[in-house]
Formats: C-alpha cells, structure tokens, sequence
C-alpha cells in the first residue's frame, strides 16, 4: 500500500466521520472506509434507569430520528410486560410516524442531498448547500421547507414535541385525539398531497439530470446485497410487523420476529471505528441492506393508490430488487408519497376512536421491539428486573446495518470518480455523494456553532504529501 | 390576537438531559417563570427546542426581535456569555450537517422565502459549555452559576429592546 486518501469530516451527514481511501504502489484501489470517530456509549448510560423513561430517554440519541427510536423503545416495553397496545394506540403511534418519515425524508431529499442534485456535484461547495438551492430555486425551496414543517408539526402534535416526541408509552400514548386535533392534522395532510404534482417531478427531474451527468453512478455504482424490512399484510410497514430478509435477487429467505433479531444479525467490530458492522446470518455471511430501498426491495407493495403507482414507475428505471445506490433518493420519495396517503387512511378510520392505553407491570425479563427508522430497520433489545430497572441494553442501528454497503459504495465511488482523476473536488464530491444516498446517521448530542473544515490527506510512506483542504 | 402580534421570541434551545447542553432549558424554565404574565398577554413568545437550525424557522411569525439561547462552544472559559448579533456569528457553509446547519444560514433562507416573517433583530446569548458527553448531574460548575447571569442578560436585552454589540460577558 503506497498511499492513503482521507476524507475528514464528511460533511451533511448527521453526525462526524472521516473516509480512508487507500491506493497500491501501481493506484489501484486497495480499500476504501468510513471511519466513525464518535463514541456516545447510550447503551451504558441507560443501565440502572428505570424502563418506562426508555422512550423518552433513546428519543435523545439523534435529533433527526428521535421518533424512530420512541416507538422502538414502546414497542420493546410493551414485549417486556406482555402487552399489546390498543389499536387506537397503534394508529396514533403510527400517524405520529407518518409525520416523522415526511419530516425526515424532506430533510434527507431537499436539504441534506437536495444541493448535490439542483447545483450538480461540479458546483462549487460555497454554494453547494441548502442556501444555494433557496438562492437557485425558491419556489421548490419553499414547497420542500414547508413539506417538512407540515411533517414536523404532525409529528409534534401527536408526539407532544416535535423534536424529542413524549407522548409514547410502555401499554399506549398518552396523546388523546378530538375533532378539532382531527381537522387541524387533517388539513396539514390535504395540503401535503396537494404539493405532490408539484414536487414529485421536480425531484425526479433532478435526480435524472443528476445520473445525466454522471452514468457511472447508473453503470458502476451497483451494489447488490441481502435486504431486510418489516412487511405486514405483505406491504410496507413502520412499526409493527415481522422483518422479512431477501436475497439478492429479491426472494425471500425468512421472515422472523423482532425477538429473534439476534438469531440472524451477526455484529462484529473493526479495529479502525467505533461503529460495528452487522451481518446476516442465515445459509452464510451476507452483506445487507436497510432503508426505503430495501423495504421497497423487499415487499413491493404499500397498498396505497399513489405510491404504489409511483414504485411501479420505479422498477421500469430501476429494476426488482434495485441495487442502484443513488435510486435510494427516489425510494424515499416514494415512501413519502406513501406516509401522507397512509397518514390520510389513519385519520379515517374509525378505529382511532377507541382506548389507547392499558396498564403494565414489569416482571422482570427481556424486552425487545423495533421500528422501521427512515434509514431503515431499528432494534432496541433490554433486559429489566422485577423492579422494572434496565440492566442491560442492546440497540441495533440502522446505519451500522449498511455499513458495509457503504464502504461498497465508497469504493465503487472511488473507482469512477477518483482514481486516476486530478480534479480535487470532484474527489470530495463524488465520494460525499455516495454516502450521503445511504443517510448515515452518526447522531450527534452537541450543536457547535463555527466552522468544520473538509480536509483530505493524501500519504505516502506515512508521510503527507498533498492536502485538500474545503 | 395572532402570535405576530408578539414584540419579541425568545427561542431556548438544548437537550436537557445532557450536561452542559441542558443550560437552554433550565434558562427556558426560569424565562417562564420570569414572564409568565408577557407570555399570558402575548407580549413575548417563548419557545423551548430540542435542536437549533432549521427547527426554528417555522417558529418565527413576524416579531420584530428574537432572542436564541442556547450553549456554545466557541473555545471560551465554561460559562462565558455571549451576545451575539446575528450578523457577527460564524457562517458554517457547507461543510456542516444539516443537524447543525447554522442560525445563519437559516435567517438567510428566511429572508429570501418569507422576509415577512423574519425578525428585525436577531441575538444569541450563547453559554459556553464544555461537558456534552454525559448525563444531567455532570453540568459544569462553571455552567450552573452562568444560567443565572444568562437570565439577567436576556431580561435586560428584553428591557433595552435592541442596540446590543457583540459582546462576551
């Protein structure tokens, strides 16, 4: 190995890593990495706390996902004591859901990889930012910015806080639903749909343009993995169901309950992170897959009108199963189609209307319990004594799941884009992208405000040669 | 009356589990204590979030002032205070995550999609903290004795109404 490319920090991704990209004597690639350098240890500090604060307290860990682990956390008290939340319960724990993945995915689509397709991965990144695209095209600024609100508010309303959502309990959710909460949520829903022939084609147009420009990312960059997601009436499904594990060529291998998780994801640590890969264990040693793509991949239905229209619109671009990395961005557009129409069939049924709590005592035992989080499949495994306390805890991420796809990624990133190439930020930007289609969630507690410069070292014999600096 | 009739939103931000960066929401409930009757008569907004950035742009409805607080790390002593206008804090561009996209950066969208509703005026009263790695009960000294003197700044900026400079207490 003669040289090392470094990429430090990764930027618009939540949370800090850095990318290794290591070359041979004769610049071939050797490998390529994502190294986190984050160590938070939730799992420690949970121990000694009382269960019935776990949805309120793993809500904490990330401020993008904080409603994905909520529910993960209920759901595992809910295993724990025996129970099974009312379906009143289940609705308003869903429609709260629903809120979050229109919020998150707008956040992913316009903000976090929304510069890469309205400026192009060639702009300059002093522009190539959310400022940019509110400077490039207002208008889709403003739809996009205002889709996210209506999710956040949905979210907030039902969750009690937008953010760090409160509302979900071990046996229910304490949020009770009236006629006026109904028409408010109702509306923001209507207004949602109704920007849809707005922003669906825009968004498409982008990310066509995008592959326009770039074929290799629609030739070369093709990572073919196992996939997993939660399927439930053999569609789609956020927070109840069985997880269904595919292969590669999108058959079904099994299908298991979220309490047997730990039969079939193999963990695993490397000596250069801090985030341990997970495997899947099942006939052999499989790199998978999790996300809208992958829950997509893996069910092909969602049983509603428009976003089961627009997925068949996706498999004539990108086939079934896909295994196009960036087609990950139009997966979560249609996911988002399919939580406003799925948000519209929640309110509406009649069952909301009933009971949402039954009570719950801890007899001491293993609870475990999942969520669909937007960058996929979220397992939160505790074990609570007969005084209901957390002795120990175990979370499964979804980011740690798609490691070892991402590294994939960055590889087949580094072999079209960088390798060979002089251009330093075509370098920068190309590898960024291709994370950033995986929506890395590294978590962060802490919002410093000032300046994170992107820097690359290129090392020869352990001696830096050439530094890239943004 | 509609909130835009509202002088003034104070918008605290943190995590109040998490050491240090619990100073916003321990400010937060102080504040509302403190202006428990501006609130009542819809003379000052206050608002409590658990993230800063983007967060915070569907609060704004048109005050002509707004306050943010929350804790810092601007390379200052723990329990520094910082006043800062807007215009004075660093832009964070691009290389920065959307998670901590930058107050700035969100006045700037503000003013290009709804000028109407943003703020005349715009302060951070920034606590400079340095534990955000650990629970509640291991907030700095240096912190807890600054969330008092961080109350008082934001009353008297409240008070004076505007014209504050850049400034570390």
């Amino acid at each position: 190995m003669k040289k090392t490319i470094r990429i430090d920090p990764v930027t618009r991704i939540e949370g800090h890593a850095k990318v290794f990209i290591n070359l041979n004597d004769d610049g071939t690639l050797y490998n390529a990495g994502l190294v986190v350098n984050e160590l938070r240890g939730f799992e420690k500090i949970l121990i000694g706390m009382e269960a019935d604060r776990m949805p309120h307290i793993t809500a904490r860990i990330c401020g993008v996902c904080p409603t994905a682990h909520h529910i993960a956390a209920s759901n595992a008290l809910d295993y724990a004591a025996g129970v099974k939340a009312p379906p009143a319960a289940m609705l308003l724990r869903e429609l709260m859901y629903m809120g979050h993945i229109i919020h998150s995915h707008s956040l992913s689509i316009f903000v976090l990889q929304g510069p890469d397709l309205v400026m192009g991965l060639d702009a300059d990144p002093g522009i190539r930012n959310v400022v940019g695209i509110v400077q490039a095209n207002p208008e889709l600024a403003r739809t996009a910015l205002r889709l996210r609100t209506i999710g956040q508010k949905i979210n907030e309303m039902v969750g009690g806080r937008g953010t760090h959502p409160v509302t979900s309990v071990a046996g229910g959710i304490t949020f009770v639903l009236d006629q006026e909460k109904k028409k408010i949520i109702q509306d923001w829903v209507d207004e949602a749909r109704a920007m849809l022939p707005t922003l669906l084609p825009a968004v498409k147009g982008l990310l066509l343009n995008a592959l326009d420009k770039h074929p290799a990312m629609l030739n070369e960059w093709i990572a073919p993995s196992w996939g997993l997601g939660t399927v439930l009436n053999d569609r789609v499904s956020l927070i109840e169901g069985r997880l269904r594990a595919i292969d590669e060529t999108g058959a079904t291998k099994i299908e298991f309950d979220v309490e047997d998780y730990d039969k079939y994801l193999l963990e695993s640590v490397v000596d250069w992170s801090y985030m341990k890969k997970v495997h899947f264990n099942l006939d052999g040693i499989h790199e998978y897959r999790v996300g809208p793509m992958a829950r997509m991949n893996a069910m092909r239905r969602f049983g509603t009108e428009m976003a089961d229209a627009e997925y068949e619109e996706f498999t004539k671009l990108g086939g079934t199963p896909c295994h196009l990395t960036v087609f990950q961005t139009y997966a979560k557009l249609v996911e988002m189609i399919w939580a406003i129409e799925r948000s519209d069939e929640i309110l509406n049924d009649s069952k909301i209307w009933g009971e949402t709590r039954v009570p719950v005592k801890f007899k001491g035992g293993r609870g475990v319990g999942h969520s669909e989080a937007p960058r996929g499949t979220l397992i939160h495994d505790y074990e609570i004594d007969e005084n209901g306390i957390i002795r120990a805890a175990n979370l499964i991420v979804a980011t740690q799941q798609n490691y070892a796809i991402i590294n994939r990624s960055i590889e087949q990133a580094a072999q079209s884009h960088v390798i060979g190439k002089t251009d330093d930020s075509a370098l920068l930007n190309a590898v960024e992208f291709s994370i950033r289609c995986y929506d890395p969630c590294l978590s962060c507690a802490t919002h410093a405000v000032g300046q994170m410069p992107l820097e690359i070292d290129v090392t020869r014999g352990g001696e830096i040669v050439k530094s890239i600096r943004r | 009356m509609s909130n835009s009739d509202c002088h003034t939103i104070i918008v605290c931000i943190g995590n109040e589990l998490i050491a240090d960066d619990a100073a916003g929401f321990e400010i937060y409930t102080r504040l509302q204590e403190l202006f428990e009757n501006e609130v009542s008569e819809r003379i000052i907004r206050l608002e409590f979030c658990g993230l800063g950035g983007i967060d915070i742009f569907p609060l704004m409805e048109g005050e002509t002032d707004m306050i943010v607080v929350d804790a810092v790390q601007f390379g200052n002593a723990p329990g520094t205070i910082h006043i800062i206008p807007w215009d004075s804090l660093p832009l964070a561009g691009s290389a920065i995550s959307a998670h901590g996209l930058g107050l700035r950066e969100t006045i700037e969208i503000g003013k290009i999609l709804h000028p109407e509703k943003m703020p005349e005026r715009i302060t951070l009263v920034g606590i400079e903290g340095r534990c955000f790695n650990r629970t509640r009960e291991y907030m700095t000294d240096e912190v807890r004795t600054a969330i008092g003197s961080a109350v008082t700044t934001i009353v008297e900026i409240v008070s004076r109404g505007q014209n504050y400079e850049c400034i570390t207490v």
